[in-house]
């Protein structure tokens, strides 16, 4: 399985979660090789360590055991700066505290390659610039971060991520609290990285026709561990989905993106179409 | 958005100056401005052959003696309470937070306060005092971050809530403290109120050097500080080791409350008051806001410490008292304004 050209190894990891009075297992022997400059998709169902593995992939969760390697090196061996280098994370949850505006916001990103007194250059407002004008919230730079809508503020995080330059970029369901344009949005930028950039991208995502319509490869967590890996037409299979999320589904090929669109019935719904 | 900045530095600072003048000759000796001015700039190294003293020895005594040392004193610890509460503000993520209010300077009272019942002398600052009064912070600080902590999360209310907790149990044991002091009751009541009438230049000593090396230093950590107020997991996504400057911080800012207390007693509010009247003019990035939150509460500091001066005078009220009356109904219209800060 082992592979030399991958920049991510993840190899037989096991993750807890929660305190010691609650402790529960997330992850267990998990291992999957991610290949520089691919997209996979993490999809799951709830609960199932999606965000989880992106959050041990990005050195925020201890590991019980195994280990991952970025770039060939173990990831606690790594500095944060020099990690913050090669990985940036886009979590979930961006609440914001203080009133800053969307440029410091994205001036952030540039803090793992600025020593501790050094300002920053011109080199650096260049580089802010053209991770919002991708992201299209150069306009924005101006306004508070509180003020702004899920959409914009999802796409000035997405700008600081960019300003890392990363090699990696690591999504946690980033569409999920918005509107079906700005979804789609979203996951055409990143789309666009992931070709013209070389980005490695890798995102957790809720809905299985959009992770099948942006990503070449999705990994389908169940169980704590891999379900099923390979292309969108290997993994969602009427079997798989079944499987996993309990469900009755309905798999067709979609005529425009030729992709598999899977549509979630009930028991009781087209008992016909279900015999 | 640079130039903006130097104004407000060149504004802040030339209001320093006003203020440490004006503020020198307020008093029921009657003073003017400019004798002041005069004398002051008398005991500078290379002008004080140049000017010709013209005013009798007592005002020089009055300014030079008295009000000098204490308004450097109040500039001081106006800095360093403003630039504390605008540290842990930032690191806790939380805009109400304060040394006063979390029960920190309680801590550090308290600490002070066992250190003079064990020397049992209450003088000049004795050295055992600041060390004590900083390990009484270090240990509200540790008390409170624990009790507010849910998981990883420190919820705003929580945080205050766990302040009132501490820092009713400090006050407590401090009460409990002052019953051992008959001799000089009255005395360390007032001192703990806030005050800064002690001291002359006798206080002004290696214990105002280190916090202004503290303040210095917590300056310097604004730009990690920023990311930390992005939360732990972003600030480490973006390469800080979150733990480690978390220690740092409030370590710092511990200690520059503990030297506060023990120089001044506990003076409630400016952490709050002034780091938020910063941040609604020049916004929240923390390399401006610390500088800039330091300078105006030396001035906050120097106004409040002339009012407790001359309101009641000849008798003199403490400071903490004046900041309180100031202070408190600026929480409450904070705590009552839903518009994010």
């Amino acid at each position: 399985m082992q592979n030399n050209k991958a920049i991510i190894r993840i190899d037989n990891i096991t993750c807890n979660y929660g305190d010691k009075h609650d402790n529960k297992q997330i992850l267990e022997s998990l291992s999957l090789d991610i290949q520089a400059g691919e997209a996979i998709g993490i999809i799951g169902p709830n609960g199932s360590g999606k965000s989880t593995l992106l959050k041990a992939i990005a050195a925020q969760l201890p590991l019980a055991s195994g280990n991952i390697y970025i770039e060939e090196q173990p990831l606690h061996a790594w500095k944060p700066k020099q990690l913050a280098k090669q990985l940036a994370f886009v979590p979930q949850d961006n609440h914001m505290t203080f009133s800053y505006t969307a440029w410091q916001i994205v001036m952030m990103g540039r803090y793992p390659h600025l020593s501790f007194l050094e300002s920053e250059g011109e080199k650096d407002y260049e580089i802010v610039r053209a991770s919002m004008e991708i992201t299209n919230t150069w306009e924005l730079r101006n306004r508070d971060i509180q003020a702004l809508s899920g959409g914009e503020r999802q796409r000035v995080v997405l700008a600081r991520a960019l300003t890392q330059m990363p090699k990696i970029l690591l999504l946690d369901e980033p569409i999920t609290a918005l509107d079906v344009q700005h979804q789609v949005e979203i996951l055409n930028i990143i789309k666009e990285l992931s070709e013209q950039q070389q980005v490695t991208v890798v995102c957790v995502l809720h809905d299985l026709n959009l992770a099948a319509r942006y990503c070449e490869r999705l990994a389908l967590i169940h169980n704590r561990t891999i379900h099923a890996l390979g292309s969108p037409q290997q993994v969602l299979t009427k079997e798989h989905i079944a499987n996993v999320y309990n469900c009755n589904p309905f798999v067709m090929t979609n005529p425009l993106t030729g992709m598999p669109e899977v549509t979630v019935l009930s028991k009781t719904d087209f008992s016909k179409t279900e015999n | 958005m640079n130039k903006h900045k130097y104004l407000w530095y060149v504004g802040l600072i030339t209001a320093l100056i006003i203020s440490f003048v004006i503020t020198s000759a307020i008093g029921s000796a009657g003073i003017s401005a400019w004798t002041a001015v005069a004398i002051i700039l008398s005991k500078l190294p290379l002008l004080g052959n140049v000017i010709e003293p013209s005013w009798a020895s007592m005002t020089e005594t009055i300014i030079w003696q008295v009000r000098v040392p204490r308004n450097l004193t109040a500039m001081l610890v106006g800095s360093g309470l403003a630039v504390a509460g605008a540290s842990f503000q930032g690191l806790l993520r939380n805009p109400l937070a304060d040394p006063y209010i979390l029960g920190i300077s309680s801590g550090a009272a308290v600490g002070a306060a066992l250190a003079l019942t064990l020397t049992g002398v209450f003088g000049s600052i004795v050295f055992g005092v600041a060390p004590a009064a900083f390990v009484g912070a270090m240990l509200a600080i540790f008390l409170v971050y624990n009790l507010a902590k849910l998981g990883n999360r420190v919820a705003v209310e929580t945080l205050i809530l766990a302040g009132v907790v501490v820092g009713s149990f400090m006050t407590a044991v401090l009460s409990l403290l002052l019953i051992r002091m008959y001799s000089n009751l009255h005395q360390v009541v007032f001192w703990l109120m806030g005050s800064l009438g002690k001291g002359g230049w006798e206080g002004l000593t290696w214990s105002a050097l280190i916090m202004l090396l503290a303040i210095v230093g917590l300056c310097l950590l604004a730009r990690p500080l920023n990311l930390m107020a992005m939360g732990d997991t972003v600030a480490q996504g973006l390469g800080v080791s979150t733990e480690k400057l978390k220690r740092i911080i409030l370590v710092l800012a511990s200690l520059v409350t503990a030297l506060a207390v023990s120089i001044a007693g506990t003076i409630g509010f400016v952490g709050l008051v002034v780091p938020h009247i910063v941040r609604l003019l020049i916004g929240p990035d923390h390399r401006a806001l610390l500088p800039l939150s330091a300078f105006a509460g030396a001035i906050f500091l120097l106004w409040a410490d002339t009012m407790a001066r001359v309101i009641l005078a000849p008798s003199e009220i403490p400071v903490g008292v004046v900041t309180a009356f100031i202070g408190a109904p600026f929480f409450g219209y904070l705590l009552r304004r839903r518009k994010p800060i």
